[in-house]
Parts: structure tokens; sequence; C-alpha cells
């Protein structure tokens, strides 16, 4: 018994120390507990990706510049494995032990639902931009914040871009895998399209563990609706679009809530992903720009020399997210180390900042969304992605309606 | 392995005053998961390590703890206490009726029935609201309960029920039951022969062993504040209580303890240093385990005491 006790008691000693050294020169130390595991570790990296860019720009022009000096700022990630109880457990770490003097937020709306209670807690903002489902901004917390908008609004360009597409869609049906997020997106399509008259001839929410989306896609077959709108991630949108294949159904639109900006999705599918719509909260070629990262176009030219793939929408909102906070602390003329009372003072300026960043315009609503985010869709043509909605930013006019599988070569 | 009977009060005791010693929330944090797993991993091991029966459903019994909780407070108004407790209550009694058709069950006709019953549950709470038009579970919007209490809360709230998880379990090992439940791991048909109502013991532990799993749900959809089925009813759960009590030894009353204590603390000291590479490692350290102790940790010191 006694060798375990000993043995025990080390460990314990060992979890005393902080993971992170402690900084020599004056320095924001950031914390972020992401998922880099699990279901949600491929988008967690990509998170994890952006504020890696967002600080290497940062301390590439030597930091944060506060009243003229300037601090750079140091990164710390722990992996919550997808799972709630160990991102809430991480972000008190963060809060508590780490002593970060900032927090980045997360992936997934899951997760991010149970961290942002502590950083609430601890009195730290935490803007993030992996998560939108409508729940989180219903809880009246002062200290959360996304710079995308809610899930059930962010499908709307995907919808809306029946006014321009010819022969006008009619019906439409709507499958989504039951979590969160992707339900969300699901009622978001079927509010839209009420609104926008396309009838509903089917609906249903499948189980994120479906193995067999075959039978799935032939019952949305047998309705033959005009267009299918998807609420997704990537995983089910792969899935979908192998399934639409087998089961030999081209429907005029495929729209996805989100999938097909991940870089994964064209690699994967290759020709077969031609056609395909999905729901964006930016595109390079949108007129974004900041002093920081210059225009969009640069930011995702960057981007891909540093990382060799372009980034996802949901990277480039974290990026905003991070520089938003970044200029209200320069605005703010807070050094580091920062203290609960500047925090507060942090999350009021928040509230009042109306800016506009490569991501493109973010202000925050009482409740944390992002008030100004643009309903855009974009389209995979030729390979790329192309932006074909709204009409205002639009590369390319969209291709309607798509090729049947038989007819690609 | 037999401590002295006083070491374990006394370490809950020395846990209890722990708060005094005004450390960061973040140990409590880590401290109250520790003991909710000591707690799952224990409850699972009343069943399945003593008897045999391996369950690969009792993260259902989580889920329905958690939600029974969850709706009680945030629909119903109830207070937490009486919330929990009927929670745990509800997955009890459930257990009762399921229990009285899988427990006939042997080897992995029983492991594939608990296994389906966690998945029905929680395909049930994800579907019902839709299939019957109703606004109760939610499915997979989950529900939100509401914000209270802070760390000392739970940090007790898990110590006391983990305590008292444990004891039973060391009660239970000791007392005539207990002799039952093992003699149903070793022979079962012989036990039958002996006079013991095997299918009344199974059932009743089994209960016992939910009814437990259940409260710690409820205390868990409180802690967490926001619960939704795929992740309370989450396989993976189920998985942590075997893999701990495995480590630990199961059919003893200090193994799956121990087990989920050195599993949570491994998780905590390696996941922050190896950012990639932790889970391969906690991989290797479980694989180590199970091939040169394959009776956990507590098997291999009853082992040394034989050999001196």
């Amino acid at each position: 018994m006694r060798y375990w006790k000993i043995a025990l008691i080390g460990l314990v000693m060992a979890l005393l120390v902080p993971a992170s050294g402690f900084a020599q020169q004056a320095k924001f130390k950031i914390g972020c507990a992401i998922p880099l595991t699990g279901v949600f570790g491929r988008d967690g990296n990509l998170v994890k990706d952006a504020y890696t860019y967002w600080a290497e720009t940062i301390n590439a022009k030597g930091g944060i510049t506060v009243k003229g000096k300037k601090y750079p700022v140091e990164l710390l990630f722990f992996d919550d494995k997808s799972d709630k109880a160990e991102s809430a457990k991480l972000v008190e770490r963060l809060a508590t032990l780490e002593k970060v003097d900032l927090i980045l937020g997360g992936f997934g709306s899951d997760s991010v639902f149970a961290a942002s209670v502590i950083s609430e807690k601890y009195k730290y903002p935490m803007i993030s931009g992996g998560a939108s489902s409508n729940k989180l901004f219903e809880r009246n917390f002062k200290y959360y914040f996304s710079t995308l908008g809610k899930a059930t609004e962010e499908v709307r360009g995907c919808v809306e871009i029946v006014d321009i597409l010819n022969p006008r869609p009619k019906t439409a049906a709507i499958i989504g895998s039951d979590i969160l997020f992707t339900s969300l997106a699901a009622e978001g399509f079927k509010q839209y399209c009420k609104a926008k008259g396309v009838d509903v001839v089917y609906y249903e929410l499948f189980p994120l563990s479906l193995d067999d989306y075959n039978s799935l896609l032939f019952k949305v077959k047998q309705k033959n609706p005009d267009i299918l709108l998807v609420g997704s991630h990537l995983k089910v949108a792969l899935n979908v679009m192998k399934a639409l294949k087998e089961v030999d159904f081209t429907p005029k639109m495929v729209a996805f809530s989100y999938g097909p900006t991940v870089p994964d999705f064209i690699k994967s599918l290759g020709k077969d992903a031609e056609y395909v719509v999905a729901a964006a909260e930016w595109a390079p070629n949108l007129l974004y720009k900041d002093a920081v990262f210059g225009t969009a176009k640069e930011l995702n030219e960057k981007y891909f020399k540093r990382f060799n793939r372009y980034p996802d929408y949901v990277e480039v909102a974290s990026i905003g997210g991070a520089l938003v906070q970044q200029w209200a602390i320069e605005k703010l003329g807070f050094t580091p180390p920062l203290g609960a009372a500047d925090r507060v003072k942090l999350m009021e300026e928040l509230h009042k900042m109306d800016v506009s960043t490569v991501y493109g315009k973010i202000k925050f609503g009482p409740d944390g969304a992002n008030v100004e985010h643009p309903p855009v869709a974009v389209q995979v043509q030729s390979g790329r992605l192309a932006t074909v909605f709204p009409k205002e930013a639009q590369e390319k006019p969209p291709v309607y309606p798509a090729k049947p599988w038989k007819e690609r070569k | 392995m037999k401590p002295k009977a006083y070491v374990w009060p006394a370490i809950a005791f020395l846990l209890a005053l722990f708060p005094l010693l005004q450390l960061e929330g973040y140990y409590y944090r880590v401290l109250s998961m520790i003991f909710l797993w000591v707690g799952l991993a224990s409850a699972w091991n009343l069943t399945s390590g003593f008897t045999g029966y391996i369950d690969f459903g009792a993260v259902g019994y989580f889920g329905i703890g958690n939600y029974a909780t969850a709706l009680l407070m945030a629909r119903g108004g109830v207070d937490f206490f009486p919330a929990v407790f009927t929670g745990g209550i509800l997955s009890g009694a459930i257990a009762l009726f399921i229990g009285r058709y899988t427990m006939k069950l042997r080897g992995a006709y029983f492991g594939i029935a608990t296994l389906a019953f966690a998945e029905a549950a929680k395909q049930i709470v994800l579907e019902s609201d839709r299939t019957f038009k109703m606004t109760l579970f939610e499915g997979s919007h989950g529900i939100t309960l509401p914000i209270a209490h802070g760390e000392p809360f739970f940090y007790y709230t898990f110590l006391a029920t983990a305590f008292l998880i444990v004891l039973t379990v060391y009660i239970i090992n000791g007392h005539k039951f207990g002799y039952a439940l093992k003699a149903i791991k070793e022979a079962e048909d012989s036990a039958e022969l002996a006079g013991i109502d095997t299918q009344r013991c199974k059932v009743l532990v089994y209960a016992l062993t939910s009814a437990m799993i259940g409260v710690l749900g409820g205390i868990n959809a409180y802690w967490l504040t926001y619960i939704s089925p795929n992740d309370v009813f989450s396989v993976i759960h189920t998985i942590q209580m075997i893999v701990m009590a495995l480590l630990g030894g199961t059919g003893t009353v200090f193994g799956p303890v121990l087990g989920a204590t050195m599993l949570s603390i491994a998780n905590e000291v390696i996941g922050a240093r190896f950012l990639y590479t932790y889970l391969l490692i906690l991989g290797f350290i479980i694989l180590f385990i199970v091939i040169f102790l394959p009776r956990g940790i507590t098997g291999l010191i009853s082992l040394k005491r034989v050999r001196k």
C-alpha cells in the first residue's frame, strides 16, 4: 500500500505545476480549450491553426501594441477531446491554475456551452468562431461572444438563393443529423423555406451514428424534391454525397450547412463535389479588410502559404474573434498581466465594439451573437469554391440545375 | 487486499477538509471529476465485477439520472436534492424492470442486451418529442439547467456520494449478499443448487448499481448545466467505467477506486504536457496493465503480499 500512496502523492504534486513556464518577458498569455481528438478533432485543429496564425502574425510585428509598447502573445492549447466535462475543466484550469490573461473560444456548441459557464464564472470574455447554436445566446451571459451568427440564421443564404435560380425551385427536402448544431441548421432551412414559399416535402433528422445513408437518401429520392438541404458537419456531408451517387439521385441543388467549405470535402470527393452549395460566413473574394491581415484575398493566400491549404470560414471567424479582443485591449491600454477588473472592462468594451475586419463586420448584440453577418452561399465550381450569393458579392453565377450523375464524366 | 478499515474513511475525511486550503477552482473540478468516476466505476463493479455479468449499458442509467434531474429542475421547479434522489429511484426502478429480463441472459447475450438498452434509451430521449409532438426532452437540443452553485458545493456532493457508494460496496463485500454474488460469478448453477436465489440477487444488485449511477448522473447534469442525449448516453462513458474498474481490479472493493483515480490523474498530467500523443501514451499504459496485470493494480498488491 505504501508504494501506491507515495506514487499517488507524487502524481498530485506533478499536477500542482502549471503546464507552461512562467514568462520572463511581459507577455499576453492566452489559453484555449479545443477539441483536437474525438468527433470534432478535425474541426478543432482548424481553429487551432487559425489562432496560431493570428498569434504568429501579431508576434511578427512584435506583439500587441499597448501605449506604444509591444507585448508578444503566447498561446496555450489543451485538448478537450470533444467532451463537455473536459472542456469545462480545462477552462477552469486556464482561469485558475495557468492564470492566463485571456481565453479564446473552442469549437462545437456542446463543448463551448459547458466551457462558457466557467468563463462566465471567472469573468473571462470568451469569443468563439466555431459555435453558434441558438441556445448559447439564451442564457443572459455577459462574457460569451460569437463572431458567427446564430445557427438557424447561418443557412439563410442557402435558401434565399432560390430567388436568383432559374427555374425557381418549388420543393425541398430537408435532412440533418440529430445533434444540436445540425438540427438547428435543419430548423433554419425549414423557416427560410417557409418564408420563401418553398414547399418542404420531406423532413427528417437522423442519428449522427447512422450507417445506412443509402436508404435515407432513397426515401428522399422517392419524394423527388427540386432541392436537398442538409444540416451537416463535414462527415455527414461526405456521407450524403456518396449515398446520393449510389442511389443515383441528383437534386437540382444540394446545399449543406457545414462541410463543403472544409478543404477535405473537395479533396475527398473530387469531381463528385461539383455543384454542391454550402453556407458560409466568409469568402475570400468578399471586400473585407483590416490593417493587420490586409484584404480577405491576401489573408487567403498567406494562409495557404503557411498551412498549405485555404482557410475555412470558421477559421477566419476565429481569427476575427481574436483580433477584436486584441483591439479592445489596445484601446483600453491594458498591459499584462490582466486582472479581474480589467476583464470586466474588456467585456464592456467588447459589447461596444463595431469594427470592420478581414472577416467582415463584427458587432455583438446584447446576447453576444454577431449581428453583422451576411448570408453567404458558395458553390463548388470546377474544383473550387465560388461565391454565388448574395448578388453583391457574387463571383460567378450559380450553376443550376446540377448535371445528373450519369451525364458527368 | 484488505487495507485497515480506518484508512479509507480517513482519506475521505482529509478530502472533506481539502477546501479549507482555499486552492484554485481547477483542483476542485479535477477532484470532483475523480469522485464522479470513482463512484461510477465502483457502482459498475458492484454488478459486473462481483457477478461477472459485464454490463455494457450502464451509461443508460447515467443518462436517465441526468435527464430525470434536469427535467425535474428545469421544468418542474423541483430542488436539486429531491430531484437527484428521484432520478436515482427512477433509474433503480427501470433497472428492476429491465433486469428481470436481461439478467436471464448470460455472457455475450447479456452484454449485447444491455448495450441495446442504453442505445434505446438514447433514441427515446432523442426522438420522443418529434414522434409524439410534445415538448419534453427537446431531442438533440438538450436541456439547460439553472446555474447556482460554485465548486465546493459539487465537490462535497460528489465526495459524499462516491464515499457512500464505496461504503455500500464495502459492506456488501463482507455480507452474505456479497458472497452470493461472488458465488454467481464462480459457478452460477452450483450457487443455485446451494440454495441461492440467483435471479433475485442479480436483479437486486443490478437495480442498486443503476440507482447509484442514476444519482451520479443527476449531479453531473447540475454540475455541467447543459446536457444533450448524445453526450450523457455516450457509450464512451460505459467504456471508461469498464477500463477504470479493470485497471484497478474488478470484483474488489477498492480496485475501481484506484483505477478511476489513477486514470483520471494520469489523463490530467499527461494530457497537459503531450498535446497530441497523450492518448497514445494512455493507451500504452492501459495495454501494459491489461497484459501484465490481468487482475488489475490491486491484483499486483495482493500478489506482493503473498510473496512476502
